[in-house]
């Protein structure tokens, strides 16, 4: 049965990528996400619902703002161990967001995310050093890249 | 001299003389041969027949004998008083009461009581001939004039019966009272009566009408002849003979005759070419719109694409996210469920925005319903959002604070607005170093009607073009068909609104539209 065997691929998958920080380093197998959160900028409230949900039930801890305004006055910016910047939103976009943290918190990782993605925004996204993903993006692969992304930082 | 007639010589040439005058039937003949015979037996030296023509005495003809000392006879000239006066004899043409002429003869001395007798029994021979002859030659020009007038009444039949067929138009007589239909040759052709059949009841003329149409006709007819006013009807026939059916065009008008009409009579026009050219030229013009609504729509490809992608990543996320809180060692069933049930409703919110868009490409004829004006708006800002964030540009929304609703056509309304968007966004793209402004407003100039207006600070309209724009086929862009603006003030105009274009005081153009609201 179909409903049957995607539970089980999804399983694969998820121990796949529990694998890898313990492949890596025995003693960083704590992820730093579970005591700083995960800052999630979308202006769409239902992928922003999404997303935090896909991060909380993977044991992350999450927050979430409409504007990069918000989460730049917020006490999120400090604290965030990384931000997935979602790149049309209204207002400062999230390059825009991107360079002005780049200043504020140099250490922050960022994954960007894009519902309409454009030769220019991945020229963009690359030269600002961070993977641009193009919505909808694949849950699993959400999370492993976000796990390698806090185990190592800047790619 | 002759002598008298007194011998049976004489007697024969007077008979002889009266029966050829009789067989005369020509009266300028019979008049020279009258006088010339006058001459001959009564034994005048001149003889003139003059007849009063026009008030004048006219000298219709004269005979003088070669013993005669006077000028050569000329007939048709106006006899003098002293020439008549001078006359030995005057006999009267008298004809069962009616004058004929007189006769005038000459002699050298008084004629014998024998020959003046002799001209009066001509005279009196001579009026009857006179009067036959002349009576016969009016005839003859009265069935000359018959024949002519038959002649061009055929002729202007034979035209009528050619027009008629040429323009698919017949003619009818209907008399009210007797309720009988005269047809001419095309009609029975048009209502494809029987060959003969040219004169029908009311009842038939009925039947032959379409079933659909039959009992609108009646009543319009009904209607008209009950106030005599002109009948003016469209409607289909189904042909009598192949049951084919025909669009047809009548008129009928009231032949008034002393305040009261017995009659009418009209026209009927079979216009199924023109129909099936209209219902043609409609369908064209749905597919054209329809093309030019798939082609805005393509234009905004990458912002629908956008706006699928939003709820298609909510569902990812929340599927991904609900299969960790299952396959937690303790299930967080309440976690799962919310996940789940957000699924269920992004999913609705893709297929929404699908469903938007089949609309928007769809195939079918236009139908108008209560349309909430400002969800419509809202609706392609929502299509047009992504493409106004790529293109870098502000919107400034003005919007009355209650909605406003109007009678039409959800879908032409939206392709217009669509439209209307799409022209302003590449006019501010062909201004790169300005901010794009895109000023969309609705507001009610009155109870009656709304007016929106889409108004951009992009390159605005050249004064040249200003007359064309809504000109089928007319365009500055480079890939442009130069139909949307000519759809747009079509769609318009059929919702009983104005579309204009004007230049905005700051640059950049501005278009708006009206439309009668409704409750």
């Amino acid at each position: 049965m179909a409903g049957a065997g995607n539970p089980g691929a999804a399983r694969m998958n998820l121990r796949g990528s529990r694998s890898w920080p313990t492949m890596m380093s025995e003693g960083e197998n704590t992820p730093l996400s579970q005591y700083r959160p995960v800052a999630v900028i979308d202006d769409d409230l239902w992928v922003r619902a999404a997303l935090c949900n896909l991060l909380d039930s993977a044991g992350h801890r999450s927050c979430s703002f409409d504007t990069a305004e918000d989460f730049l006055d917020s006490s999120c910016l400090a604290q965030a161990c990384c931000a997935i910047v979602d790149v049309g939103l209204k207002q400062m976009s999230g390059f825009e967001l991107a360079e002005q943290l780049a200043r504020l918190r140099p250490d922050l990782p960022i994954l960007f995310i894009s519902a309409q993605v454009t030769p220019p925004q991945r020229m963009r996204a690359s030269s600002l050093g961070f993977p641009l993903l193009a919505k909808p993006v694949d849950a699993d692969t959400l999370l492993v890249l976000l796990t390698a992304t806090l185990l190592y930082g800047r790619f | 001299m002759p002598s008298a007639p007194s011998s049976p010589a004489d007697h024969d040439a007077l008979l002889q003389a009266l029966r050829d005058l009789s067989a005369i039937r020509d009266p300028d003949r019979l008049k020279a041969a009258i006088t010339h015979t006058v001459c001959l037996l009564a034994g005048a030296r001149r003889c003139l027949l003059v007849r009063q023509q026009a008030g004048v005495p006219l000298i219709e003809a004269e005979t003088r004998r070669a013993d005669d000392p006077g000028d050569v006879p000329t007939s048709d000239r106006i006899a003098s008083t002293e020439e008549l006066a001078g006359a030995t004899l005057s006999l009267s043409l008298l004809h069962q009461g009616v004058q004929q002429g007189w006769l005038y003869l000459y002699y050298a001395s008084a004629p014998a009581p024998e020959l003046a007798h002799l001209a009066g029994q001509l005279a009196a021979h001579a009026a009857v001939s006179l009067a036959n002859a002349i009576a016969h030659a009016q005839l003859l020009e009265e069935n000359a004039q018959l024949l002519c007038i038959e002649r061009e009444l055929r002729t202007s039949r034979e035209l009528l019966k050619q027009g008629e067929r040429f323009n698919h138009t017949g003619s009818m007589r209907y008399l009210v009272r007797e309720d009988l239909m005269f047809c001419s040759d095309e009609l029975c052709r048009i209502y494809g009566l029987a060959p003969g059949r040219n004169c029908i009841t009311y009842d038939e003329f009925a039947a032959i009408m379409h079933p659909d149409d039959r009992q609108e006709v009646i009543d319009t007819v009904n209607a008209a002849v009950a106030m005599g006013g002109t009948i003016r009807v469209e409607h289909r026939i189904c042909r009598q003979d192949t049951g084919e059916v025909r669009y047809l065009s009548g008129i009928g008008k009231p032949v008034w005759v002393d305040g009261t009409f017995v009659e009418y009579m009209g026209t009927a026009t079979d216009i199924t070419v023109r129909r099936q050219a209209e219902y043609a030229i409609r369908a064209a013009q749905i597919d054209m719109e329809r093309v030019s609504r798939a082609n805005t729509v393509g234009q905004l490809t990458a912002s629908i694409a956008h706006e699928i992608n939003q709820p298609l990543m909510s569902i990812v996320s929340n599927a991904g996210a609900s299969l960790r809180w299952l396959d937690r060692p303790t299930p967080e069933l309440v976690h799962a469920r919310a996940g789940l049930r957000d699924i269920i409703t992004e999913g609705k919110r893709a297929a929404g925005i699908i469903q938007g868009l089949q609309n928007l490409t769809r195939n079918a004829e236009p139908a108008f319903t209560r349309v909430n004006l400002h969800a419509l708006i809202r609706h392609i800002l929502m299509l047009s959002r992504s493409e106004l964030e790529r293109r870098e540009v502000a919107l400034n929304l003005a919007l009355n604070p209650v909605d406003v609703y109007v009678l039409g056509d959800l879908v032409q309304l939206q392709q217009v607005l669509l439209n209307l968007v799409v022209n302003a966004l590449d006019a501010m793209d062909a201004v790169p170093e300005k901010t794009g402004t895109l000023s969309i407003s609705a507001s009610c100039c009155n109870e009656q009607r709304v007016e929106v207006r889409v108004q951009d600070n992009g390159v605005g309209i050249a004064e040249e073009a200003m007359s064309r724009i809504f000109d089928a086929f007319y365009t500055t862009k480079d890939d442009g068909m130069g139909m949307g603006l000519a759809i747009c003030r079509s769609i318009i105009e059929s919702h009983r609104g104005r579309l204009h274009a004007s230049a905005a005081p700051s640059g950049g153009s501005i278009f708006s539209f009206d439309l009668p609201r409704v409750p």
